[in-house]
């Protein structure tokens, strides 16, 4: 576009970026005051989270690992998030989908590699989604709140996949463990890097997350599911079938997490592994709140979250200090992110007091304006 | 008939030359006013005549941009509703404004509390004495302690009007009380109003319904386009004397100018009605039941013809916002049958309704057409992101949809710094007009228009009239909706008004003037006593009553 200044052209590059500034700003400084606290220096805290993240080969390795089932699940979030709906059962969704592809790898070990090798993936998405749907489905039949559901429906999943892997599926042991999954099943390691390697694994979800972004922001049909999810009335009046588009996106969401769970049967563990997980359904909320759920930009967020998660044991190590530092650094950076819109709030009102809405008026435009400093903002661009 | 303030009555309220104003639209200007004490004061005008400002900025809500308020002779400044209370004004709002999940007596005691020093419990058992005692003496009959989300609109009104009275004030403002109630319930609240004017207390009554004035009020306000016309002594006025002054475009101030109100101003653009064949839309015997928001339609045919462009006047919560809702598809209905073309569409989708190029334009376009988060361009393409030049094989064309959007925003002279701004930034009256190109485009087959003029200024509402006629010239079928009479004599071909779910009564356009029109929407009776809507349990409500018959304080109540 002609004519626009360099403050505009700024303004604009900023807002392509997913993450508020001041919401990071806030959230770093959190950070410096809590490793005072630890009675470290702060910057002496990111050098040991950088060190310890990506300091050696085999602390790479295992980083990028990580960064798969939080890129998988941040999807899944976003998806949801997207049509306006918050699938906090992630974690769940993504137990229940590891334990199926390692059982159905296990059970169908005889097929061929071509074969079974796409087919366990796709069954742990399949689980994952069948896991989502009925949180959706009590929503819009009953009007029963989706967080709710999916919170408590972690709780199911989680032990019910302990109850099957202690006993019927399990190897036999007490450690909750399936027996290794054919080699047909698993997912070679191509970049034989550090002591692990790297699968194809990251690089994969990492494809699904640009496409997911793509769909999303250029086809109509991603049109339609985020027009169901930033205005539901004026969706449904310019006919786009608000309903069966968040049940296709919260499926979608539950398949994410069910395909995350999947990977790591696959790619890591070549089994289910009862205690597979730290967290990382969980993770993925933060992952995709940290980008204002744009999937085209939760490599960022996920490397950041992987980073921390791996540098938690070299923090205890190096510094001495409690490796649940990195859990409070995650919070923080998450409360200022879902934060933003106060921030932002905070920020306009010490800069431009008169900009704000006057309390009481009640007239459209401010109105407009103050939810709209409720809204997250836009920022997918698209100028010629 | 313009009385001047006195009489030996002290006037206990003085509004001085109050204006307020909403960007470039004075919804108030230089209203000077005097509220006398213990009388029922009725504010009477059409919608945006600037009567619930005016109570806003006596009851803090608002600050007027230029005059003063008097009260009792001394000049006040409520900077918020509490200063208001505690000068002792008390307001009964539209949109009641208590806690759902409280009970009568929490709703009452909320934000009262130990300012007193009184502890909770004792002051819950004082209250609650005080509560019963207030309730016997206006006769409410209102549980205290059940929540108020399980209670009837009248009741919950109630607890409203009970914290106003639990706080001795003694100037209670009651914006639209009875838009809401059902006929015996507004015969009920106009006899509490009759037994609080006795109690001393001062009434400042907004309605839009004459026969309640009447019933009621000492004297009349009219309020035009945010002007004062008068201010009028119930007894010696009549109904259909105010009816005309509401709704004629004279600044009429005295009786010397009714006679000319139904000329109307110069500029009246003229409709050409091209053909007369079949009916397009057809609305055969439906039915649709009251919500919360308003009446439903109660066994309501209506049809457009091919070309047509029909307007449908109402008083706010008389059925018109289902009318255009079932049309569109976005409210199912209980009873009845629509059809479009030849076809049924009562039950098919609003995406299928589209498609037969049947459109919708809502009137409060930010909620219910517009993505407020989502860009300009986006909300322009919204319903056409399936159609063929937008879109190919799924994917979004966007440099042609970019042009395209582009085009449009020109055509509709919407100011915005460009199209991928968020729509919630732009004004109300940008909204109005980038949601009406969108509906237009294209062109449809017919088009529902709610409100079309609202927000926009008086160039783009003229702008806004020559586009429907040209479209209308070739072929557009019109339905407008519109709370203003003006709106639709300016452009349609027949008028009709909906009147308590029901269709009071239809005009050609040539033989439709302001008053009938008016009476309709008023509920008032034709001259030849012939009523204009059906039931028949409050009909003698329904007629003006006459003032000496009512004076002495009975009101329409009790029959």
């Amino acid at each position: 576009m002609p004519g626009l200044t360099r403050a505009s052209k700024m303004g604009k590059a900023l807002k392509l970026f997913p993450v508020s500034l001041p919401a990071l700003g806030v959230g770093i400084v959190c950070c410096m005051v809590l490793a005072l606290l630890a009675g470290v220096s702060p910057f002496a805290l990111f050098d040991a989270i950088r060190e310890g993240a990506w300091g050696g080969k085999d602390a790479a390795a295992a980083t990028a690992s990580k960064i798969t089932p939080l890129l998988l699940n941040g999807l899944g979030v976003a998806m949801a998030y997207q049509a306006d709906l918050l699938n906090i059962g992630c974690e769940g969704q993504m137990r229940l989908g590891a334990l199926a592809a390692a059982t159905f790898a296990i059970f169908a070990g005889g097929l061929p590699w071509g074969v079974l090798l796409p087919l366990t993936v796709l069954v742990g998405a399949l689980v994952g989604a069948l896991w989502a749907f009925p949180a959706v489905w009590l929503k819009q039949r009953r009007g029963i709140h989706e967080v709710i559901s999916t919170l408590l429906m972690n709780y199911v999943a989680i032990y019910l996949a302990d109850y099957l892997v202690l006993g019927p599926l399990g190897d036999g042991t007490v450690v909750g463990r399936t027996v290794e999954i054919p080699s047909g099943a698993i997912w070679p390691v191509f970049w034989h890097f550090g002591r692990t390697g790297i699968t194809a694994a990251p690089v994969v979800a990492l494809l699904l997350c640009f496409l997911a972004g793509i769909w999303l922001m250029r086809t109509s049909w991603g049109f339609e599911a985020r027009a169901a999810g930033s205005g539901a009335a004026a969706a449904r009046a310019a006919g786009v079938p608000v309903d069966r588009w968040q049940r296709r996106m919260f499926i979608l969401s539950g398949a994410m997490a069910g395909l995350a769970g999947a990977l790591e049967t696959v790619a890591v563990h070549h089994r289910f592994y009862r205690a597979f997980s730290p967290g990382y359904g969980f993770d993925g909320i933060t992952a995709a709140f940290l980008v204002n759920a744009d999937p085209g930009w939760l490599w960022l967020s996920s490397l950041l979250l992987a980073s921390l998660r791996s540098a938690d044991k070299w923090l205890q190590l190096s510094l001495g200090i409690s490796p649940a530092v990195v859990l409070v650094i995650q919070a923080v950076l998450l409360l200022a992110a879902a934060c933003r819109p106060d921030f932002r709030f905070l920020f306009a009102r010490a800069f431009f007091k008169n900009a704000l809405p006057e309390d009481g008026k009640e007239n459209g435009e401010n109105v407009a304006k103050a939810r709209l400093a409720t809204l997250p903002p836009d920022r997918e661009g698209g100028s010629p | 008939m313009h009385l001047p303030a006195g009489n030996g009555t002290f006037p206990i309220i003085a509004f001085r030359g109050v204006s307020a104003r909403f960007g470039p639209h004075w919804a108030n200007r230089d209203i000077s006013l005097d509220i006398r004490e213990g009388e029922i004061h009725a504010v009477v005008g059409e919608n945006g005549a600037g009567k619930t400002t005016l109570m806003k900025v006596l009851y803090g809500h608002l600050r007027p941009d230029s005059g003063e308020i008097l009260l009792k002779g001394g000049r006040v400044v409520f900077h918020s509703p509490r200063d208001a209370m505690r000068a002792g004004i008390g307001m009964v709002h539209q949109q009641l404004l208590i806690f759902p999940q409280l009970t009568a007596l929490e709703n009452v005691l909320a934000g009262f509390g130990r300012r007193d020093g009184r502890s909770g419990i004792r002051q819950r058992g004082q209250a609650r004495e005080e509560l019963l005692r207030i309730c016997r003496l206006f006769g409410f009959d209102l549980p205290l302690d059940v929540p108020a989300e399980g209670l009837s609109f009248a009741r919950r009104q109630q607890i409203e009007l009970l914290r106003i009275l639990y706080r001795r004030s003694k100037i209670l403002i009651l914006d639209e009380p009875t838009s809401l109630l059902s006929p015996l319930e507004v015969e009920r609240l106009l006899d509490l109003l009759i037994s609080l004017r006795k109690e001393g207390h001062t009434i400042l009554f907004i309605s839009h319904r004459l026969a309640e004035v009447f019933a009621v009020a000492d004297r009349i306000s009219v309020l035009r386009r945010g002007r004062l016309l008068g201010t009028f002594a119930a007894r010696e006025s009549t109904a259909k004397e105010i009816a005309r002054l509401i709704t004629s475009e004279e600044q009429a101030a005295g009786g010397a100018a009714l006679e000319k109100a139904n000329e109307g101003e110069g500029e009246r653009l003229e409709p050409v009605l091209l053909s007369l064949p079949s009916p397009l839309l057809e609305l055969r015997r439906i039915t649709v039941a009251d919500s919360e928001r308003g009446t439903g339609l109660k066994d309501f045919s209506l049809s457009i013809r091919e070309g047509e462009i029909l307007g449908i006047g109402a008083v706010v919560g008389n059925g018109e916002r289902v009318l255009a809702q079932i049309v569109a598809g976005m409210l199912p209905v209980e009873r009845g049958e629509i059809m479009f073309d030849g076809r049924s569409i009562a039950r098919m989708s609003v995406s299928a309704r589209l498609k037969l190029g049947l459109r919708w334009l809502p009137a409060n376009p930010i909620e219910e057409a517009l993505l407020p988060s989502r860009p300009v361009w986006e909300n322009l393409l919204l319903g056409r992101q399936r159609e063929k030049p937008f879109q190919s094989l799924g994917w979004i064309n966007v440099p042609r949809v970019l042009e395209w959007a582009g085009e449009q925003l020109k055509d509709a002279e919407v100011v915005c710094s460009g199209l991928t701004d968020p729509v919630g930034s732009l004004s109300g009256g940008n909204q109005q007009k980038l949601v009406l190109a969108r509906v237009l485009a294209g062109p449809p087959r017919m088009a529902v228009l709610e409100q079309p003029g609202r927000g926009l200024d008086i160039r783009a509402q003229a702008r806004l009239r020559q586009r429907i006629l040209a479209m209308n010239e070739k072929g557009v079928s019109f339905l407008i909706i519109s709370y203003d009479l003006d709106e639709l004599l300016a452009v349609s071909h027949r008028i009709g008004i909906v009147y308590r779910g029901a269709l009071a009564g239809v005009a050609e356009r040539s033989e439709a003037t302001r008053e009938t029109l008016g009476r309709w929407m008023l509920g008032i009776a034709d001259e030849t006593g012939k009523r204009p809507d059906q039931p028949g349990a409050d009909a003698d409500r329904e007629n003006p009553p006459s003032p000496e018959h009512l004076a002495g304080g009975e009101g329409a109540a009790g029959k």
